[in-house]
């Protein structure tokens, strides 16, 4: 009976029902009273937003099993995400949990989590120190080697792209590290390899706004004004709610004589 | 509530009227480029060359070829912040997804204490 609700459970869960999924996990760790049925339900809820459920059933988890890093680290990711309480304390609790998490274990992925927590708390330094420590326990860890540069992005772009080549390297899908790569390029003048890397994010990933956005801006610098015409039209069509993007858009136009089709565009806004 | 989306929508207007404040800075310039040559008879400004990201800044090719590409992130970073809701403004959903993937390989104490 127990395995054939933990399979219900689980292809629920596969299938992304989420509601079904809750109601078995709930139900599977209210019988059994093990930690692994409290983690998945507290997972669950957490992805339907169901935050103090969450919470409680991570709480069971860890009544269970009180020296377990992975369990705190759910906490911790928990109150980074959760919008029911003030978001500078959320992320302070998150940090607590992590710092926690920590004294148990050491990984790359905690740390992330960690470093990711103190860029949300604008503590750029500590953020620094812990994805290096991240990449020195795991050099293979491409988010750590992604934050890394996006810290750098500004201040060091030649080590900037150093980290996000290996990022690429290791994960040559990884659309954000693309689209970053794009942006250093066209900054250093490499307009050829800036292009390629937009292109790359946009195969990867072809309604994502900025990237297209980005892909315009450089069509545009080129001359290339059709497709960079093209690129905005159907970046704005994604989200036409970012006014910014559409004054972007209408001023491009704008600078290549198309004044009333710019008018168009403004009005189109929503 | 009405006072924080107030504040979010004051804090949009800031940035874009930021954005293309530098912008129209730009199209005045060129304004002032052409009408030196007596290229251009109206007093209307010139288009905002750069801000749309075609390669004239100042009426003379932007040799940057950077066009837009500041003001652009500007504005994605300050979407990244006034429309969050809920987790971080930097990459974290690798790692999100190890945690799921963790959780899923629990089977027993001895898991948790080695995931």
């Amino acid at each position: 009976m127990e395995e054939f609700l933990e399979k219900r459970a689980e292809e629920a869960e596969e299938a992304e029902d989420w509601q079904t999924a809750l109601e078995l996990w709930k139900e599977l760790a209210a019988k059994n009273q093990e930690v692994s049925f409290f983690v998945r339900y507290g997972s669950v809820a957490e992805k339907l937003e169901r935050w103090e459920e969450a919470e409680n059933a991570f709480t069971q988890a860890l009544r269970l099993e009180p020296t377990s890093s992975l369990i705190m680290e759910n906490m911790g990711s928990l109150w980074a995400y959760r919008t029911d309480k003030g978001e500078a304390d959320s992320f302070q609790t998150a940090k607590q949990w992590f710092l926690h998490a920590l004294k148990h274990e050491r990984n790359a992925r905690l740390l992330t989590h960690l470093g990711a927590t103190y860029v949300a708390l604008d503590d750029n330094a500590a953020a620094r120190d812990t994805f290096e420590e991240a990449i020195t326990i795991d050099p293979d860890y491409e988010e750590a080697l992604y934050n890394l540069a996006a810290l750098d992005e500004k201040t060091n772009p030649q080590r900037s792209v150093e980290l996000l080549e290996r990022a690429i390297q290791i994960d040559p899908d990884y659309a954000i590290a693309h689209q970053m790569l794009g942006r250093l390029f066209q900054r250093a003048q490499d307009l050829p390899r800036a292009e390629y890397h937009f292109r790359r994010s946009l195969e990867i990933d072809p309604a994502d706004y900025w990237s297209n956005m980005y892909m315009a801006n450089l069509l545009g610098v080129q001359g290339r004004n059709a497709e960079a015409e093209q690129v905005y039209r159907f970046a704005t069509s994604l989200h036409p709610e970012i006014a910014g993007g559409i004054e972007t858009f209408a001023r491009f136009l704008e600078s290549i004589g198309k004044d009333e089709e710019a008018r168009k565009v403004r009005t189109q806004q929503p | 509530m009405e006072e924080a989306a107030g504040l979010s929508l004051r804090s949009v207007a800031g940035v874009i009227g930021f954005i293309f404040a530098s912008s129209q800075k730009t199209a005045n310039e060129q304004q002032d480029t052409i009408q030196g040559h007596g290229k251009k008879d109206s007093a209307e400004p010139e288009p905002a060359a750069a801000s749309g990201g075609q390669g004239v800044r100042g009426g003379k090719k932007d040799r940057s070829g950077q066009g837009n590409v500041d003001q652009l992130e500007g504005l994605q970073q300050h979407q990244q912040n006034t429309t969050k809701a809920g987790g971080y403004r930097i990459s974290d959903k690798k790692s999100k997804q190890n945690i799921d993937n963790a959780n899923k390989k629990i089977k027993s104490l001895e898991d948790v204490e080695n995931q």
